[in-house]
Protein backbone atom coordinates (compact mmCIF):
# COMPACT_ATOMS: atom_id res chain seq x y z
CA UNK A 1 0.00 0.00 0.00
CA UNK A 2 1.56 3.44 -0.94
CA UNK A 3 1.70 6.28 1.47
CA UNK A 4 1.49 10.01 -0.14
CA UNK A 5 5.00 10.60 -0.37
CA UNK A 6 5.73 6.87 -2.01
CA UNK A 7 3.11 7.63 -4.28
CA UNK A 8 4.54 11.21 -5.19
CA UNK A 9 8.22 9.46 -5.92
CA UNK A 10 7.23 6.62 -7.56
CA UNK A 11 4.99 9.31 -9.56
CA UNK A 12 8.14 11.41 -10.22
CA UNK A 13 10.07 8.01 -11.32
CA UNK A 14 7.41 7.51 -14.25
CA UNK A 15 7.59 10.65 -15.64
CA UNK A 16 10.97 9.72 -17.25
CA UNK A 17 10.27 11.77 -20.24
CA UNK A 18 9.36 15.00 -19.15
CA UNK A 19 12.09 17.59 -17.98
CA UNK A 20 12.56 18.54 -14.23
CA UNK A 21 10.11 21.80 -14.43
CA UNK A 22 7.64 19.34 -16.41
CA UNK A 23 7.70 16.54 -13.47
CA UNK A 24 7.37 18.91 -10.45
CA UNK A 25 4.48 20.86 -12.25
CA UNK A 26 2.02 16.90 -12.90
CA UNK A 27 3.40 16.48 -8.86
CA UNK A 28 2.44 19.39 -7.53
CA UNK A 29 -0.92 19.01 -8.99
CA UNK A 30 -1.40 15.41 -7.54
CA UNK A 31 -0.38 16.71 -4.38
CA UNK A 32 -2.47 19.55 -5.14
CA UNK A 33 -5.72 17.34 -6.17
CA UNK A 34 -4.54 15.23 -3.08
CA UNK A 35 -5.05 18.03 -0.35
CA UNK A 36 -8.46 19.60 -1.96
CA UNK A 37 -10.09 16.00 -1.69
CA UNK A 38 -8.55 15.90 1.49
CA UNK A 39 -10.08 18.77 2.67
CA UNK A 40 -13.76 17.82 1.35
CA UNK A 41 -13.15 15.03 4.14
CA UNK A 42 -12.08 12.18 2.03
CA UNK A 43 -9.09 10.02 3.93
CA UNK A 44 -5.85 10.18 2.50
CA UNK A 45 -5.41 6.61 2.31
CA UNK A 46 -8.48 6.04 0.09
CA UNK A 47 -7.49 8.79 -2.43
CA UNK A 48 -4.42 7.43 -2.85
CA UNK A 49 -6.18 3.69 -3.77
CA UNK A 50 -8.51 5.15 -5.61
CA UNK A 51 -6.13 7.28 -8.07
CA UNK A 52 -4.31 5.33 -10.93
CA UNK A 53 -0.87 3.72 -10.92
CA UNK A 54 2.06 6.18 -11.54
CA UNK A 55 2.92 4.05 -14.24
CA UNK A 56 -0.47 4.29 -15.78
CA UNK A 57 -0.79 8.20 -14.94
CA UNK A 58 2.69 8.70 -17.05
CA UNK A 59 1.23 6.34 -19.84
CA UNK A 60 -1.46 8.84 -19.98
CA UNK A 61 0.81 11.91 -20.23
CA UNK A 62 2.69 9.66 -22.95
CA UNK A 63 -0.13 8.80 -25.64
CA UNK A 64 -1.70 12.23 -24.96
CA UNK A 65 1.57 13.68 -26.07
CA UNK A 66 2.18 11.30 -28.68
CA UNK A 67 5.35 9.98 -26.66
CA UNK A 68 6.13 6.15 -26.70
CA UNK A 69 6.27 5.00 -22.68
CA UNK A 70 8.77 2.42 -22.40
CA UNK A 71 9.36 0.77 -18.95
CA UNK A 72 13.79 0.31 -19.81
CA UNK A 73 14.02 3.87 -20.51
CA UNK A 74 12.29 4.85 -17.29
CA UNK A 75 14.68 2.27 -15.86
CA UNK A 76 17.87 3.83 -17.49
CA UNK A 77 16.87 7.49 -16.83
CA UNK A 78 16.38 7.05 -13.05
CA UNK A 79 19.73 4.94 -12.78
CA UNK A 80 21.13 7.92 -14.26
CA UNK A 81 19.69 10.12 -11.86
CA UNK A 82 20.74 7.95 -8.70
CA UNK A 83 24.27 7.90 -10.29
CA UNK A 84 23.78 11.75 -10.62
CA UNK A 85 22.90 12.34 -7.27
CA UNK A 86 25.31 9.57 -5.87
CA UNK A 87 28.36 11.43 -7.57
CA UNK A 88 26.91 14.84 -5.92
CA UNK A 89 26.76 13.31 -2.86
CA UNK A 90 30.52 12.22 -3.23
CA UNK A 91 31.50 15.40 -4.42
CA UNK A 92 30.35 17.70 -1.70
CA UNK A 93 31.94 15.89 0.61
CA UNK A 94 35.50 17.00 -0.13
CA UNK A 95 35.91 21.09 -1.10
CA UNK A 96 39.29 21.47 -2.36
CA UNK A 97 39.20 21.03 -6.21
CA UNK A 98 42.88 20.18 -7.97
CA UNK A 99 43.35 18.37 -11.05
CA UNK A 100 43.83 15.46 -9.34
CA UNK A 101 40.21 15.60 -7.37
CA UNK A 102 38.64 16.14 -10.83
CA UNK A 103 40.12 13.24 -12.91
CA UNK A 104 39.38 11.18 -9.65
CA UNK A 105 36.06 12.34 -9.69
CA UNK A 106 35.69 11.63 -12.77
CA UNK A 107 36.81 8.34 -12.72
CA UNK A 108 34.18 7.77 -9.52
CA UNK A 109 31.44 8.83 -11.43
CA UNK A 110 32.04 6.33 -14.25
CA UNK A 111 32.28 3.48 -11.67
CA UNK A 112 29.20 4.84 -9.99
CA UNK A 113 27.35 4.79 -13.86
CA UNK A 114 28.99 1.77 -14.73
CA UNK A 115 27.98 -0.24 -11.34
CA UNK A 116 24.61 1.12 -11.74
CA UNK A 117 23.62 0.05 -15.07
CA UNK A 118 25.26 -3.10 -14.35
CA UNK A 119 23.13 -3.65 -11.47
CA UNK A 120 19.81 -2.75 -13.51
CA UNK A 121 21.09 -4.93 -16.03
CA UNK A 122 21.51 -8.08 -13.68
CA UNK A 123 18.55 -7.92 -11.45
CA UNK A 124 15.90 -7.81 -14.76
CA UNK A 125 18.27 -10.66 -16.65
CA UNK A 126 19.14 -13.00 -13.72
CA UNK A 127 15.90 -13.08 -12.78
CA UNK A 128 14.02 -14.24 -16.23
CA UNK A 129 17.29 -16.23 -16.48
CA UNK A 130 16.55 -17.88 -13.08
CA UNK A 131 12.92 -18.64 -13.64
CA UNK A 132 13.71 -20.04 -17.18
CA UNK A 133 16.23 -22.43 -15.83
CA UNK A 134 13.60 -23.56 -13.19
CA UNK A 135 11.12 -23.87 -15.45
CA UNK A 136 13.93 -26.18 -17.24
CA UNK A 137 14.61 -28.19 -14.73
CA UNK A 138 10.95 -28.97 -14.16
CA UNK A 139 9.81 -29.59 -17.56
CA UNK A 140 12.82 -32.22 -17.92
CA UNK A 141 12.15 -33.86 -14.57
CA UNK A 142 8.76 -34.72 -15.60
CA UNK A 143 9.89 -35.68 -19.12
CA UNK A 144 12.22 -37.88 -17.57
CA UNK A 145 9.71 -39.95 -14.97
CA UNK A 146 7.38 -40.34 -17.91
CA UNK A 147 9.56 -41.59 -21.32
CA UNK A 148 11.81 -44.24 -19.17
CA UNK A 149 10.48 -47.74 -18.54
CA UNK A 150 11.04 -48.54 -14.98
CA UNK A 151 13.32 -51.13 -14.66
CA UNK A 152 15.59 -51.24 -11.24
CA UNK A 153 18.95 -50.82 -12.80
CA UNK A 154 17.30 -47.30 -14.44
CA UNK A 155 15.68 -46.95 -11.28
CA UNK A 156 19.07 -46.25 -9.05
CA UNK A 157 20.36 -44.04 -11.83
CA UNK A 158 16.77 -42.41 -12.20
CA UNK A 159 17.07 -41.42 -8.52
CA UNK A 160 20.46 -40.11 -8.45
CA UNK A 161 19.17 -38.15 -11.37
CA UNK A 162 16.06 -36.84 -9.31
CA UNK A 163 18.19 -36.11 -6.74
CA UNK A 164 20.53 -34.00 -8.46
CA UNK A 165 17.64 -31.76 -10.39
CA UNK A 166 15.77 -32.12 -7.10
CA UNK A 167 18.80 -30.31 -5.54
CA UNK A 168 19.13 -28.39 -8.58
CA UNK A 169 15.55 -26.79 -8.42
CA UNK A 170 16.24 -26.33 -4.74
CA UNK A 171 19.34 -23.97 -5.25
CA UNK A 172 17.06 -22.42 -7.80
CA UNK A 173 14.40 -21.60 -5.44
CA UNK A 174 16.74 -20.40 -2.62
CA UNK A 175 18.38 -18.41 -5.21
CA UNK A 176 15.29 -16.92 -6.87
CA UNK A 177 14.41 -16.16 -3.56
CA UNK A 178 17.38 -14.56 -1.56
CA UNK A 179 17.73 -12.44 -4.47
CA UNK A 180 14.39 -10.93 -4.58
CA UNK A 181 14.82 -10.16 -1.25
CA UNK A 182 18.33 -9.16 -1.93
CA UNK A 183 17.38 -6.30 -4.50
CA UNK A 184 14.15 -5.10 -2.46
CA UNK A 185 16.59 -4.56 0.12
CA UNK A 186 19.25 -2.84 -2.36
CA UNK A 187 16.84 -1.13 -4.21
CA UNK B 1 -17.68 4.69 -25.21
CA UNK B 2 -14.67 4.69 -27.57
CA UNK B 3 -11.42 5.68 -25.34
CA UNK B 4 -10.57 7.74 -28.95
CA UNK B 5 -13.54 9.46 -29.76
CA UNK B 6 -14.03 10.20 -25.46
CA UNK B 7 -10.74 11.95 -25.62
CA UNK B 8 -11.74 14.35 -28.65
CA UNK B 9 -15.06 15.05 -26.98
CA UNK B 10 -13.55 15.56 -23.37
CA UNK B 11 -10.77 18.39 -24.81
CA UNK B 12 -13.79 20.38 -26.66
CA UNK B 13 -15.81 19.57 -23.11
CA UNK B 14 -13.14 20.97 -21.10
CA UNK B 15 -11.38 23.77 -23.27
CA UNK B 16 -15.31 25.32 -23.15
CA UNK B 17 -15.75 24.86 -19.45
CA UNK B 18 -12.61 26.35 -18.89
CA UNK B 19 -13.72 29.32 -21.52
CA UNK B 20 -16.27 30.32 -19.35
CA UNK B 21 -14.03 31.31 -16.37
CA UNK B 22 -10.49 30.50 -14.94
CA UNK B 23 -10.44 27.12 -13.53
CA UNK B 24 -8.52 25.50 -11.07
CA UNK B 25 -7.48 22.22 -11.41
CA UNK B 26 -9.49 20.12 -8.85
CA UNK B 27 -12.87 21.90 -10.29
CA UNK B 28 -12.00 20.69 -13.66
CA UNK B 29 -11.13 17.38 -12.35
CA UNK B 30 -14.24 17.32 -10.29
CA UNK B 31 -16.92 18.61 -12.49
CA UNK B 32 -15.93 17.09 -16.24
CA UNK B 33 -14.70 13.71 -14.14
CA UNK B 34 -18.75 13.46 -12.58
CA UNK B 35 -20.45 14.02 -16.05
CA UNK B 36 -18.03 12.08 -18.18
CA UNK B 37 -17.25 9.39 -15.50
CA UNK B 38 -13.12 10.00 -16.06
CA UNK B 39 -10.48 10.41 -13.59
CA UNK B 40 -7.95 12.76 -13.44
CA UNK B 41 -5.20 10.75 -14.93
CA UNK B 42 -7.71 11.34 -18.03
CA UNK B 43 -8.22 15.23 -17.67
CA UNK B 44 -4.76 16.49 -16.41
CA UNK B 45 -2.53 15.03 -19.65
CA UNK B 46 -5.54 17.00 -22.14
CA UNK B 47 -4.73 20.06 -19.50
CA UNK B 48 -1.08 19.79 -20.25
CA UNK B 49 -1.53 19.48 -23.91
CA UNK B 50 -4.07 22.12 -24.47
CA UNK B 51 -0.81 24.22 -22.58
CA UNK B 52 1.76 22.96 -24.52
CA UNK B 53 -0.48 23.75 -27.80
CA UNK B 54 -0.99 27.27 -26.46
CA UNK B 55 -4.07 27.02 -25.52
CA UNK B 56 -4.23 27.10 -22.18
CA UNK B 57 -2.18 29.78 -19.45
CA UNK B 58 -1.94 28.99 -15.71
CA UNK B 59 -1.77 30.95 -13.09
CA UNK B 60 -1.15 30.58 -9.12
CA UNK B 61 -3.59 31.89 -7.04
CA UNK B 62 -3.72 31.53 -2.82
CA UNK B 63 -7.31 29.98 -1.30
CA UNK B 64 -8.82 30.24 1.83
CA UNK B 65 -9.40 26.97 2.43
CA UNK B 66 -6.12 24.84 1.54
CA UNK B 67 -3.10 24.81 -0.87
CA UNK B 68 -2.56 27.17 -3.73
CA UNK B 69 -4.40 26.76 -6.42
CA UNK B 70 -3.35 26.21 -10.33
CA UNK B 71 -5.41 28.19 -12.51
CA UNK B 72 -6.42 27.26 -15.71
CA UNK B 73 -6.81 30.65 -18.34
CA UNK B 74 -7.92 30.16 -21.98
CA UNK B 75 -5.49 32.65 -24.30
CA UNK B 76 -6.87 34.27 -27.14
CA UNK B 77 -5.97 31.80 -29.95
CA UNK B 78 -8.34 29.28 -28.29
CA UNK B 79 -11.41 30.55 -28.57
CA UNK B 80 -11.31 30.23 -32.62
CA UNK B 81 -9.97 26.67 -32.03
CA UNK B 82 -13.13 26.07 -29.83
CA UNK B 83 -15.68 27.26 -32.25
CA UNK B 84 -14.04 25.29 -34.68
CA UNK B 85 -13.55 21.97 -33.21
CA UNK B 86 -17.46 22.86 -31.88
CA UNK B 87 -18.68 23.33 -35.41
CA UNK B 88 -16.63 20.16 -36.79
CA UNK B 89 -18.18 18.08 -33.76
CA UNK B 90 -21.80 19.44 -34.38
CA UNK B 91 -21.42 17.96 -38.05
CA UNK B 92 -20.07 15.22 -37.21
CA UNK B 93 -22.73 14.25 -34.49
CA UNK B 94 -25.20 15.48 -37.44
CA UNK B 95 -23.82 12.88 -39.92
CA UNK B 96 -24.12 10.31 -37.48
CA UNK B 97 -27.56 10.87 -36.05
CA UNK B 98 -28.91 11.22 -40.21
CA UNK B 99 -27.06 7.81 -40.52
CA UNK B 100 -28.21 5.71 -38.08
CA UNK B 101 -31.83 6.90 -37.84
CA UNK B 102 -31.93 5.28 -41.57
CA UNK B 103 -29.77 2.02 -41.32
Amino acid sequence: MRNKDNFLNELNESLYFFSPEEKSQVIADYEELIIERNNDGEDIQNIIASLDTPDDIAKNYASELGIKYSIAKKYIANTKNKSQSKFNEFKNRDHKKSKVTQISDALVYFLITTGLIIKSIFKFFLTLFLYVTLICLIVSLILFLVLFNFDAYNFMIKSLITIGVGSGISINVIMIYGLNKYLGKIK
Amino acid sequence: MNQQLKKGILEICVLSFIMKEDRYGYEIVKEIGDIFEVKESTIYPILKRLSNDGLLDTYLQESSSGPARKYYKATSSARSYLDEEKTKYFEFVNIVTTFLSEY
